[in-house]
């Protein structure tokens, strides 16, 4: 009994090392959110929120509205002529972003990232 | 009863270990694997900075918005809106090497390619919020005022006329900002809008690049991964900067010669090479005279390339090979330069 005790001592340790090595090397999603406007930041911990939020800005470009829930962020509504922001979409990788330039406001990912920067 | 007791406590000595050297190895990743991040507008577009070993965002910020004082038509006061207005100017060494690769190029695309293209771009003013097609007898006019400019340099000093640097300007920033990340012995990424910067490795890794996908409405979707060294990487699409009118896309790649835009199969080229700007500029040479001419410009400048056409064809140069990997499941067919 005392044997076997000790054998599951030994197989958690190692088990414990195995994880936390693979813990390391593997990529996360995203967890918080940066929307960054006119030089201020904004952190949102998308993950934790439980039910649809949304964030107004004022910007030079007009009135832009963010929105975030458990699974992501995305521009809801800007001003700008193209809507690529809009179109982007949700975000919620970490490293993804959403940029509306003509109103100078972007949603940013932070964590660990998969890529190291987008072309295109 | 002794043998025991010391193989169970080797055994919990070498479990500990691990333990141990799991967490060092953890510990040095993050250390290592840590980069200083940091954004800013500029030149139009939005430019994110990534370094490692040395957070120089803010010189990489003063750097790539002096560069654009510099080279944009739209500032009175930058070197091309005064030659633009007939000045004769000694241009930085930086400038004069863009002009003069733009005027090599514009050779070798027999025309195609032009840094004197204003008339064009102001008529059709993709940066407007309502795009609407030019009337034919602007855009005649604008063709007219199109075999007026000129750019030259003499003993030294530069004139010209309709200069535009707009195909090149977000590559040359590029160009700007690996330097003071070199200067500050960083490594890392600066991206001007789609034109990036590799400076050093990660940590003796390649860089993985995301291609954007030139098929999605989402900016952020990925066509295409590229593993890679240290280079410069840029992108033109038809997807960028364009309109539908009447059910027909309307790009911002514009043909010299008939005022359009460019007619082509292809819906987006990315060069890679060792020069920012040249990887700006080559990308849209190599969009307006299609690829078998590219490839053959690839050869002489050093450069690799990926097409992707409207049928969501890939094609890449022999160079690229074991550094793409798809992330549609679109084959990728290799092609030699030259």
């Amino acid at each position: 009994m005392k044997l076997s005790g000790k054998v599951d001592i030994i197989i958690i340790l190692v088990s414990l090392a195995a994880v936390l090595l693979v813990m390391s090397f593997t990529s996360s999603a995203g967890e918080t959110a940066v929307i960054t406007c006119g030089g201020e930041e904004l952190f949102v911990n998308f993950r934790e929120l439980t039910q649809e939020m949304h964030y107004t800005f004022e910007t030079g470009g007009g009135t832009v509205v963010i929105a975030a829930d458990g699974t992501g962020v995305w521009f809801e509504s800007s001003p700008c002529s193209d809507k690529i922001c809009v179109n982007t979409g949700k975000i919620s990788n970490a490293g993804e972003c959403a940029v509306c330039v003509p109103c100078g406001i972007s949603i940013y990912i932070e964590g660990k990232k998969s890529t190291d920067g987008m072309t295109g | 009863m002794k043998d025991k007791l010391w193989k169970n406590t080797t055994v919990y000595l070498v479990a500990a270990a691990l333990l141990v050297v799991s967490a060092c190895v953890i510990f040095l990743r993050s250390k290592t694997n840590t980069a200083d991040e940091g954004s800013f507008f500029a030149m139009g577009t939005y430019v994110f900075v990534t370094a490692y070993k040395n957070d120089c965002t803010a010189e990489v910020k003063s750097t790539v918005e002096k560069c654009e004082s510099e080279i944009s038509h739209r500032i009175e006061s930058s070197y091309i809106a005064r030659l633009n207005d007939k000045k004769a100017l000694a241009l930085p060494d930086y400038l004069s090497d863009i002009l003069d690769m733009s005027l090599e190029l514009c050779e070798a695309t027999d025309g195609k390619y032009t840094a004197c293209i204003l008339p064009l771009t102001s008529l059709w003013n993709f940066d407007a919020d309502k795009k609407t097609i030019p009337e034919a007898s602007a855009l005649e006019e604008a063709l007219v005022r199109m075999d007026e400019c000129f750019l030259a340099c003499n003993d030294g000093l530069w004139t010209g006329m309709g200069i535009d640097l707009g195909s090149v300007g977000k590559g040359a920033a590029c160009d700007a900002a690996a330097e003071v990340f070199k200067k500050n012995g960083a490594s890392g990424v600066i991206a001007v809008g789609g034109s990036l910067a590799l400076v050093g490795d990660k940590n003796k890794k390649a860089w993985t690049v995301a291609v954007r996908d030139p098929f999605s409405d989402s900016a952020s979707s990925v066509f295409l991964t590229l593993s890679l060294g240290e280079c410069f990487v840029s992108t033109s699409g038809s997807y960028e900067k364009c309109f539908i009118e009447n059910q027909k896309l309307y790009h911002h790649i514009l043909d010299s010669k008939t005022g359009m835009p460019a007619e082509s199969e292809l819906v987006s080229v990315t060069v890679i090479t060792d020069s920012g700007a040249l990887s700006d500029a080559l990308s849209t040479a190599f969009f307006l005279v299609g690829k078998e001419r590219s490839l053959t410009l690839a050869a002489q400048y050093g450069a690799q390339v990926v097409f992707v056409y409207a049928d969501k064809t890939v094609i890449a140069t022999e160079g690229l090979s074991g550094k793409i990997t798809s992330q549609s499941g679109t084959e990728i067919t290799y092609e030699a330069v030259g």
